[in-house]
């Protein structure tokens, strides 16, 4: 008989083998042999991954640290099990509506955070054809200008925050920012629901940067919250992030962060 | 019937936030297994209860609270896995890693200093082996492997045929027997 394959020695090893190949292995050396190389590296990678594991260990108290992080994202849910379905002529149009009321409620809170800007959406869109194939797509563009120059907002405020926290200090830190995490993590939250199906990439980095104003939001005065937020978005990159998608959106730039030195000289920063 | 499970069922935060605090250590065990990175891990846990708590209503009895909780952070793993195909550098679990080499340095003749470097070696390419794999290889791997989980729950969660799991995680299994086997012969 052949000997066992590779793909056959590895379900030997999970025991998982037929049963020809099983006597196979009983009587070929050779093939024992392999099966005993296998086994061994296998088992040394689950000891390894033991050491991994003990290492990552959470202390009792992370259930209620997890809890007061996700508490503000749970969506209020109706009290009993069932949820109604709209019809489908509401659920037709009703996206344009749900946008249009998600994008105005994003602006209205973008507005609490950063000074308003002018808004030029009347620019972009073209008279209305009130009949015709075309009627919807006008409706569609507007909501998308809507939701464009919200996005841009909201990215600026955002970027303006991880530039402020790059320079402040863990105690400096608590003062304002975690209010102003918050008021854009709402707004964020917003956004993330209007944008989701337009752009992957785009609700990826408003799904890190959502993360990411949690934990803001939650800084405590303590250095190792303040490292973890400064991990985070430089892990990530965060305003490079947030940079690129302004790019594409057509909106400012952020500034790079700068730090003021004793002197009072303003060096720029990378994050 | 699980008295906070039910009142979450019905929306009550507190019954949920009584199942969070259960359940986030298991959870965070399972996502950094998958993740081998403590913040995604974290972040697995977060978006892993977020879910959770969307999907309660549609959660039925006969299933334990515990697998079905599993089955969405795996889930969650596996997407930001798909999403995150990086290099991450773990140089801070060699110092943890010590006791561990020194609890097996009787079974192997060569010195401590020298057991040290091979299991530092053999870290970092287990490490390496598991970032060369794809997402679907990696948590098959994992599952399977780590886990121990049968291969039918495992294409169940990677949404895949039995037989394809199967392949996977052959796959998996020969890519990282291939990097990590040049190691095990020279410390023998």
């Amino acid at each position: 008989m052949k000997h066992a394959t590779e793909d056959e020695l590895i379900m030997a090893y999970y025991q998982e083998a037929p049963d020809d190949i099983e006597e196979h292995l009983n009587s070929c050396t050779a093939c024992q042999e392999e099966l005993e190389a296998l086994r061994q590296l296998l088992d040394r990678v689950r000891r390894e991954d033991a050491v991994v594991r003990s290492e990552a260990e959470v202390d009792a108290a992370y259930g209620n640290r997890v809890w007061q992080r996700i508490e503000s994202r749970l969506e209020t849910r109706p009290t009993s099990g069932r949820v109604s379905r709209p019809n489908p002529s509401v659920r037709r149009f009703g996206w344009l509506a749900a946008t249009l009321a998600l994008v105005l409620g994003a602006y209205w809170l973008g507005r609490q955070d950063v000074a308003p800007v002018e808004i030029r959406v009347e620019e972009r869109v073209q008279p209305r054809p009130t009949e015709g194939p075309e009627a919807g797509l006008v409706e569609r563009s507007e909501a998308d200008a809507i939701l464009r120059v919200a996005l841009v907002k909201h990215l600026e405020g955002s970027g303006l925050l991880v530039r402020e926290v790059h320079n402040a200090s863990a105690a400096g830190a608590t003062d304002r920012l975690p209010k102003r995490a918050e008021r854009l993590l709402a707004t964020n939250r917003l956004l993330r629901l209007a944008a989701r199906r337009q752009d992957p990439a785009l609700d990826d980095t408003l799904q890190e940067l959502e993360r990411w104003l949690t934990d803001v939001a939650h800084l405590d005065g303590t250095s190792a919250a303040f490292a973890a937020v400064r991990s985070r978005m430089e892990r990530r990159t965060l305003l490079l992030e947030i940079n690129l998608h302004l790019k594409q959106l057509g909106g400012a730039l952020p500034a790079k962060p700068t730090v003021r030195s004793p002197e009072g000289e303003a060096h720029v920063q990378s994050v | 019937m699980d008295l906070d499970l039910e009142r979450a069922r019905r929306g009550d935060r507190v019954g949920f936030q009584r199942l969070v605090e259960r359940h986030s250590r298991d959870v965070f065990g399972v996502a950094f297994r998958l993740t081998r990175n403590a913040e995604d891990a974290d972040d697995v846990v977060q978006e892993a209860f977020i879910k959770a708590w969307k999907k309660l209503p549609e959660f039925e009895d006969r299933a334990s609270f515990g697998s079905w909780l599993y089955r969405i952070a795996t889930n969650c793993a596996y997407d930001l896995l798909r999403r995150r195909q990086r290099r991450v550098s773990r140089e801070s679990s060699y110092d943890a890693a010590e006791g561990w080499v020194e609890q097996i340095a009787e079974e192997q003749d060569i010195s401590p200093e020298g057991r040290l470097a091979v299991h530092r070696d053999f870290h970092r390419e287990l490490e390496s082996a598991l970032d060369g794999l794809t997402g679907a290889e990696r948590a098959a791997f994992v599952l399977r492997h780590l886990e121990e989980r049968p291969l039918a729950e495992i294409g169940e969660l990677l949404g895949l045929k039995t037989n394809a799991a199967k392949q996977v995680v052959f796959r998996a299994v020969r890519k990282v027997r291939t990097q990590l086997q040049p190691l095990m012969e020279a410390s023998r």
